[in-house]
């Protein structure tokens, strides 16, 4: 315990040393990890304005007039269980009376009254980004159009293409552009973090010289780069929550209004142990290249 | 101590050392001699390994060069210490924690190390500067400070690379005085040095000469058999 307290002290007291090649590594990481940040925060974003604009589809399910109206609500209920964002429903009464809210005042409901030639409806919406399985959209359609008593579903085919097509692009781009992201920033980092342990290439053949082992080297090695990632990865951070807070509401205007969202706490946590990782394992590789 | 059999050593197409056998016995003192470029670092350096055997056999200290993994090495360094002519030490710690340096990563406790190094500093009239950064002192206080670092381990082989090389007459004899002072306790000494007079003044020393890595003189049996 004395000696890993011993190396652990060693790891925090070798930040302090040859301050400029510190000062400029640490500045390096925290510029890089900001820069990787904020595309990350815009493909968020981005991401999060199309899932929630794009990616909704609607059926209009219109059921026979005939259909008992007991039967069809118990139908509504089945169908708010299932996976769909929302559902709107009107029975034929209903349906008439926005009908004739949105007509013109010389309009004579009068006669329509008496025989509503209106069935029960409902407006079913789902989200492709947050349903299960290989198709929703048509999985959904096929159990609506299988109803007992439901006469046909209307939807718009273009909107569900459209869906389709941004489902699609932020699965098949997103990920990987965040992946992608992610590499180069741990490239970057590893080589400026590894050439920065290199740096002290004297000491750590001096250590082995006297007779340090390969963990008595490596150690505060690895805790230096882990220190480093993290520090500088929280740094960045904190700038990126800077830069969010003055530029949330830019976008907040009409016909827009779309507010920039901060990362949610996973994606920082990410970032900051991805940071870190990538501090240790290139501490590793410059410590394993110049020991013995 | 030190067995060395057909020992060879090529750096592409150079041979730094060429066949070398001889043996040394613990308490030996031996003056490795020789020009620029006769092998006297490369067979320094395998010894201390910090170059791999690449022909032959070599023991130190109980290690068996040719088998020792890199990974144990250090256990071979903490019974062999060495010294180099370009002293090899951190220039922006003190001379304490440079001579410290050896004994605080065999987790030796507190008190001790600061009895050894104080008792080695002292020896080497080096307790004036013990807090001095190593990069404000001498050059030949800074190879004092080399030899310290070597020496406050109470090593089985000490080996010398030129120790001497940068400093004046007077301060090389007080300089092979500390290591006459060790070998007086029972180290093996390795000792490498052009300087003649250096060599004169130890006349129970071993001595061995190279030349383009070949032995070309030696004033002891190389072997016990003599091969």
């Amino acid at each position: 315990m004395n000696v890993f307290g011993h190396l652990l002290f060693q790891g925090l007291i070798n930040l302090g040393r040859n301050k400029w090649a510190q000062i400029f590594t640490m500045s390096a990481v925290i510029f890089v990890s900001f820069l990787a940040g904020l595309f990350l925060l815009l493909l968020f974003n981005f991401n999060l304005a199309v899932t929630t604009t794009q990616d909704r589809l609607q059926y209009q399910v219109y059921w026979d007039r005939e259909m008992p109206g007991e039967e069809v609500s118990e139908q509504w209920s089945e169908i708010a269980s299932w996976e769909i964002e929302s559902i709107k429903t009107f029975t034929p009464e209903q349906a008439l009376h926005v009908l004739l809210d949105s007509m013109s005042g010389d309009f004579d409901p009068g006669h329509l009254a008496a025989s509503n030639p209106l069935p029960p409806t409902a407006l079913v919406e789902i989200s492709l980004g947050t349903t299960e399985g290989d198709d929703p959209a048509r999985e959904i359609l096929n159990r609506l159009e299988q109803l007992p008593g439901v006469d046909r579903v209307s939807y718009n085919p273009m909107q569900m293409d459209i869906a389709r097509t941004w489902l699609k692009i932020t699965s098949r781009v997103f990920w990987p552009l965040i992946g992608f992201m992610f590499a180069i920033t741990g490239l970057v980092v590893a080589n400026t973090l590894k050439l920065n342990q290199i740096n002290r290439k004297d000491e750590v053949e001096i250590l082995s010289l006297v007779g340090a082992s390969s963990g008595y080297i490596q150690f505060p090695l690895l805790i230096t780069g882990a220190l480093q990632g993290l520090v500088g990865g929280f740094i960045s951070v904190l700038l990126l929550k800077g830069m969010h807070l003055l530029v949330k509401d830019l976008l907040y205007f009409p016909p827009i209004w779309v507010r920039i969202e901060f990362l949610p706490f996973w994606y920082i946590v990410s970032l900051l142990a991805a940071l870190t990782a990538v501090g240790i394992v290139s501490s590793f590789l410059a410590g394993n290249g110049e020991d013995g | 101590m030190i067995r060395i059999r057909h020992l060879s050593h090529s750096f592409g197409r150079f041979w730094a050392l060429k066949n070398i056998t001889l043996s040394l016995d613990k308490g030996d003192f031996l003056f490795l001699t020789g020009p620029s470029g006769a092998g006297k670092t490369t067979l320094m350096r395998i010894l201390h390994g910090s170059i791999p055997v690449q022909r032959g056999k070599a023991e130190i200290a109980g290690f068996d060069l040719t088998s020792t993994s890199s990974r144990r090495l250090y256990l071979l360094r903490r019974q062999v210490a060495i010294v180099f002519q370009d002293f090899r030490i951190l220039p922006d710690r003190s001379v304490w924690e440079n001579v410290a340096l050896p004994l605080v990563v065999r987790g030796m406790v507190k008190a001790q190390i600061q009895k050894r190094v104080r008792a080695v500093l002292r020896g080497l009239s080096l307790d004036k500067k013990t807090w001095s950064l190593c990069r404000e002192i001498s050059g030949g206080e800074q190879q004092r400070v080399a030899v310290a670092r070597a020496v406050v381990v109470n090593p089985k082989v000490l080996l010398a690379d030129e120790p001497t090389g940068n400093l004046d007459k007077k301060l090389s004899l007080q300089l092979l005085e500390v290591f006459r002072q060790f070998h007086i306790h029972g180290t093996t000494i390795v000792f490498a040095t052009h300087n003649e007079e250096l060599i004169r003044s130890q006349p129970k020393a071993k001595i061995l000469s190279l030349k383009e890595g070949d032995i070309v003189n030696a004033n002891w049996p190389l072997t016990e058999s003599g091969t």
